[in-house]
């Protein structure tokens, strides 16, 4: 169901603008090396050369939310455009201390419950590891993205990435079960008027189980 | 119930950083031994015993955890056990944490005040009780009945999160007094199998067997005004592997005593490791062995030495919000010096099976399953085969309220 409004909104979406301006749209698989798909992995589009200046900063939207549900960082991995702002509430009955010091965010939120803490602004583009400073198991990412063109692949390793202007990109992806911090280019694309192109990525190397496998622990303190 | 409502209306505004908790169980238990249990000084090893059968209001905790400044925390953690100790209720931990927020990859802590060393892989929960099951394993009852740190706790961790390392490697050592006594009971009464920790001004009846008689051990005293120790290791791999090694010494002095107690000479080694597997699998093991040593000597080690050791295996998986789990345990205990006088030799092993179920937020159901089978030589002393099985079935419905 729910894809099928996706699909017919989208489809709505295209008609109303493919006549003003014509978009193109990526579609990407990533899977492991033995073509396991690999989700919450975050692909960025980085435009270069002279589409570098058809890169418009995003709008002040309203802040995005990185959720504290039963001791874990809801979604486990954001991505947001840089110069966004996200709020951190805590939907669990005990208190939480977020904190960061990351070189692209350092802060730390003094322990709370609820909505306590204005929302936090990540100017610089990169890896935000989040922490709790009460529950050390709680782990936590924020990809500050260095243009607006991004996604997160889903459980089955896919993701959607529209609304492109036409030009060069650079294919980035980073996802928590990366060893490396820095994201991984995987290759320089261009794309043309309404180009639909569809990426097959296979990430080489051998990449680091999931966490979240201990899953929700009602009752936990150490 | 008056006062829960009231605590219930009360906690639409609670959402500060400072977190109260109350926690009361009703609890039916059915014990088939002949054996009196160890709280009325006999040589049985559950918590209620066959006397008991029967509906009991109680245990209940009282929990505060809250920061007192931005770095400092405290929290404070008292039972009601219900069962005739000498306060009615009472502190099991008390603690003041420093936990600076972490600016590099080198995570600092430290702990000052009463507190569990860190040897249980089972006991996660508010109030150090066991989130799998109803009943700790023998290693970890012992810890709660006779082991507590009364002083300052260092420790230093090395984390991979933020660097894109997999694991954590950190250390931790600690400085106590006041647990000078411990070792009393593995020595008389051998290990024992269920969730009543000992509270630090606590006593427990003297354990020769005969219920009601005079005597009693309070556990956390200091005797010879010497310093113990312990240090240890963890490594984390991820959120899936926890492994931990522990070296525990309290440095007694066996030949010291005062009014009321020998000073025990107790150390241990305690290993564990927790693992999680995907589809919510737990795989929990623990070794502890050790020995504990009292009384005059001319090598100053004690004219009674007792050894002892014990180790588990719990698996447990969650279904929602059921989880079942299992464990079966070994343990063990031999006089090596001194059995002429008082053989305290145990082997035993015990196998637990419980059912877990969050009904809602705040009422919990277990039901615990609980089977000892243990020789204890000098239940010949009062009478009894040094042979039993002991079993247990408990069923408990827990409420629990954080304001
Ligand atoms: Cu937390």
């Amino acid at each position: 169901m729910r894809s099928v409004a996706f699909t017919t909104s989208l489809v709505a979406v295209l008609l109303l603008a493919a006549p003003l301006v014509p978009a193109a749209e990526l579609r990407a698989s990533l899977t492991d090396r033995d073509l396991v798909p690999v989700s919450d992995t975050v692909l960025i589009l980085s435009p270069v050369g002279e589409s570098r200046s058809a890169t418009i900063p995003r709008a002040a939207s309203p802040p995005v939310v990185m959720d504290q549900v039963n001791m874990q960082f809801e979604p486990a991995v954001l991505v947001i455009p840089q110069g966004a702002k996200v709020t951190f509430p805590n939907s669990d009955s005990v208190a939480h201390q977020v904190y960061s010091f990351s070189p692209a965010k350092r802060f730390a939120l003094g322990l709370y419950r609820g909505v306590r803490h204005a929302p936090v602004d990540f100017e610089q583009p990169g890896l935000v590891v989040l922490g709790c400073n009460i529950h050390d198991f709680m782990i936590g990412y924020i990809v500050v993205a260095d243009s607006p063109y991004f996604g997160k692949t889903n459980g089955a390793g896919e993701v959607q990435i529209t609304d492109l202007p036409a030009g060069t990109y650079t294919v980035k992806a980073w996802g928590p079960r990366f060893k490396d911090k820095e994201a991984r280019v995987l290759q320089k694309i261009t794309l043309r008027g309404d180009d639909k192109l569809t990426l097959n990525v296979k990430l080489e190397g051998s990449l680091l189980p999931v966490r979240g496998v201990a899953g929700k622990m009602k009752g936990l303190r150490y | 119930m008056l006062w829960v409502s009231t605590l219930f209306t009360s906690a639409c505004w609670a959402s500060g950083p400072h977190e109260f908790t109350a926690q009361i169980d009703l609890r039916l238990t059915a014990a088939d031994s002949s054996l009196s249990s160890f709280r009325s000084g006999g040589l049985g090893l559950l918590r209620y015993d066959a006397s008991q059968n029967g509906a009991h209001i109680g245990p209940l905790l009282l929990d505060y955890s809250g920061p007192v400044t931005d770095t400092l925390r405290a929290s404070v953690t008292a039972f009601a056990t219900g069962d005739a100790d000498k306060n009615p209720i009472d502190l099991t931990e008390a603690i003041l944490e420093w936990r600076p927020v972490p600016v590099s990859l080198l995570r600092w802590r430290a702990r000052l005040g009463a507190f569990y060393p860190p040897v249980s892989m089972e006991n996660r929960g508010i109030g150090w009780q066991s989130l799998y099951t109803l009943s700790s394993s023998a290693i970890n009852t012992w810890i709660g009945e006779e082991v507590r740190a009364i002083g300052a706790e260092l420790n230093l961790t090395a984390t991979g999160a933020g660097s894109g390392r997999s694991f954590d490697i950190g250390g931790v050592v600690g400085v106590y007094g006041w647990n000078d006594p411990m070792g009393v009971l593995i020595q008389k009464r051998g290990w024992a199998i269920h969730d009543r920790q000992t509270a630090l001004f606590g006593r427990l009846p003297d354990i020769n067997g005969i219920p009601g008689a005079d005597g009693s051990y309070e556990l956390f005293r200091e005797i010879d005004h010497r310093i113990g120790y312990y240090g240890g290791l963890e490594f984390t791999y991820l959120d899936r592997v926890v492994a931990r090694a522990l070296h525990y010494d309290n440095r007694g002095d066996p030949a010291i005593h005062d009014s009321q107690e020998y000073a025990w000479l107790s150390r241990f080694n305690a290993y564990g490791v927790r693992i999680e597997l995907p589809g919510a699998w737990t795989l929990i093991a623990q070794r502890l062995d050790g020995d504990t040593s009292v009384g005059v000597s001319a090598d100053g080690r004690g004219n009674h030495i007792l050894a002892y050791w014990s180790d588990f295996l719990l698996v447990s998986k969650a279904f929602g919000r059921h989880r079942l789990s299992a464990r079966y345990e070994q343990f063990h205990t031999t006089t090596e010096r001194g059995a002429t006088r008082f053989d305290s030799h145990q082997d035993g092993e015990a196998l637990t099976l419980a059912y877990r179920m969050d009904l809602s937020d705040h009422w919990q159901m277990t039901v615990e399953g609980l089977r000892v089978n243990s020789t204890l030589r000098h239940r010949l002393r009062i009478g009894e085969l040094p042979n039993a099985v002991e079993s247990s079935l408990q069923l408990v419905a827990r409420y629990s309220l954080t304001l």
